[in-house]
């Protein structure tokens, strides 16, 4: 074993299920969300010598954002709407779990930006700086893709005790 | 209307979702291919890069008086068989103007391409046919130390008369960068540089390699206030 790779496999094994997570939020398909985090922990692992010390994670995160989103641009399956489907009946959100399921499946229909603005943003709880840099983007365009997708989510920026009833082990770091 | 914490609640435990254990072994196989391959790559431009260094060096050593302080300007050629060998890393970019039949390039290099953050190094040189085995380096520029990769701008040279050629004001930044400009000192006037993407192995390490215009044989201006705009 190479130097280091003690303290990767460590951090491969605590964030790997996140990764896996948000690759899923950004392609909506889970096979295609195993090799996405597959792919950034290759390239984390080859750049670790020089990342370790300083974040690894952010680093990963930046990967894994680029990698989908530059799969998005070579087949340009832009598939952004203005129309959401309809949020269903309030005796069916009251259900989390539905409400969950509408959320990403409204979050499958933002554009490869948006969502990929919303995952950093609001899963990673990236400032809107870091999504810049990390995107590429001016960070006013990264501020009007976050306000358009909320709207097209129907967020409102009320302060409501979180709807969390259950939690998955492992979900952070 | 829905909340923001109940969309973080949703991306956090996404129904029909189930992480799976991932092949660490494989993983690592293939980051270990990809950092040797990119050993290969900047090692192998090196040993071009080393001719550059032994035609720059002479040059540089026929300099009639000081070319001014060149930070970083003491890179040395490394022994054949290094993996952390130096070499140029990124785009190569042309500013467009050239001395003697010689076009003026800016480009980065690196002594370790596993550290760039504490080995990036900026290079300002002239070239005649494009290739690497001609370049003329003429100031090699750096930060000291780590941080090199850290928002802001970053080896950044004043223009500057060297053996009768104009050098323009040059440097990088990293971070957000639509425009870069400075302040003409005798003018007053504003103006604004030319702007390269770079980047290196991957998508954290990017920066926007700058210069300023430059008239070959006119002496270059006094710029301050060095800015970046969003």
């Amino acid at each position: 074993m190479a130097r280091g790779d003690d303290e990767f496999i460590a951090f491969a094994q605590a964030s790997s299920s996140r990764l896996q997570r948000a690759a899923y939020l950004l392609t909506g398909d889970q096979h295609q969300a195993e090799e996405a985090a597959q792919a950034t922990l290759v390239r984390v692992y080859a750049a670790w010598g020089r990342i370790s010390r300083k974040d690894p994670y952010a680093y990963a995160r930046t990967v894994l954002a680029n990698l989908v989103t530059d799969q998005w641009r070579r087949p340009m399956r832009e598939y952004a709407t203005e129309t959401m489907p309809e949020q269903q009946a309030p005796q069916d959100v009251a259900d989390v779990v539905s409400k969950r399921r509408w959320l990403i499946g409204v979050l499958q229909a933002l554009s490869p930006r948006e969502r990929a603005v919303i995952v950093l943003r609001h899963f990673f709880d990236a400032s809107e700086a870091e999504v810049a840099r990390e995107l590429g983007l001016p960070a006013g365009t990264v501020k009007a893709l976050n306000s358009r997708a909320l709207a097209k989510l129907r967020i409102t920026a009320g302060l409501v005790p979180p709807l969390r009833t259950e939690t998955e082990a492992g979900a952070g770091l | 209307m829905t909340q923001l914490e109940d969309l973080k609640d949703a991306m956090h435990s996404p129904p029909d979702f189930q992480p799976a254990p991932l092949d660490l072994q494989q993983v690592m196989s293939a980051g270990g291919r990809m950092r040797r391959r990119r050993r290969l790559a900047v090692g192998g431009a090196s040993a071009l890069t080393v001719a550059a260094l032994l035609i720059g060096g002479s040059q540089l050593a026929g300099l009639r008086g000081p070319v001014g302080p060149m930070p970083g300007s003491g890179v040395s050629a490394p022994s054949a068989g290094v993996s952390a060998a130096p070499g140029v890393v990124g785009t190569i970019v042309e500013t467009g103007r050239q001395a003697e039949g010689r076009r003026w390039i800016i480009y980065a290099e690196t002594v370790d391409p596993n550290d760039l953050d504490a080995t990036l190094t900026l290079v300002l040189g002239r070239t005649r046919t494009g290739t690497i085995d001609d370049f003329d380096r003429v100031i090699v520029s750096s930060d000291p130390g780590a941080g090199r990769l850290a928002p802001g701008f970053h080896a950044v040279q004043a223009g500057r008369l060297v053996e009768g050629r104009t050098t323009p004001t040059f440097g990088y930044y990293v971070g957000d960068a639509a425009r870069i400009t400075a302040r003409d000192a005798t003018t007053g006037k504003t103006v604004e540089a030319k702007r390269a993407s770079w980047s290196a192995f991957d998508e954290s390490e990017r920066a926007t390699i700058f210069w300023f215009d430059f008239t070959q044989g006119k002496p270059p201006a006094t710029l301050t206030d060095l800015t970046a705009g969003g």
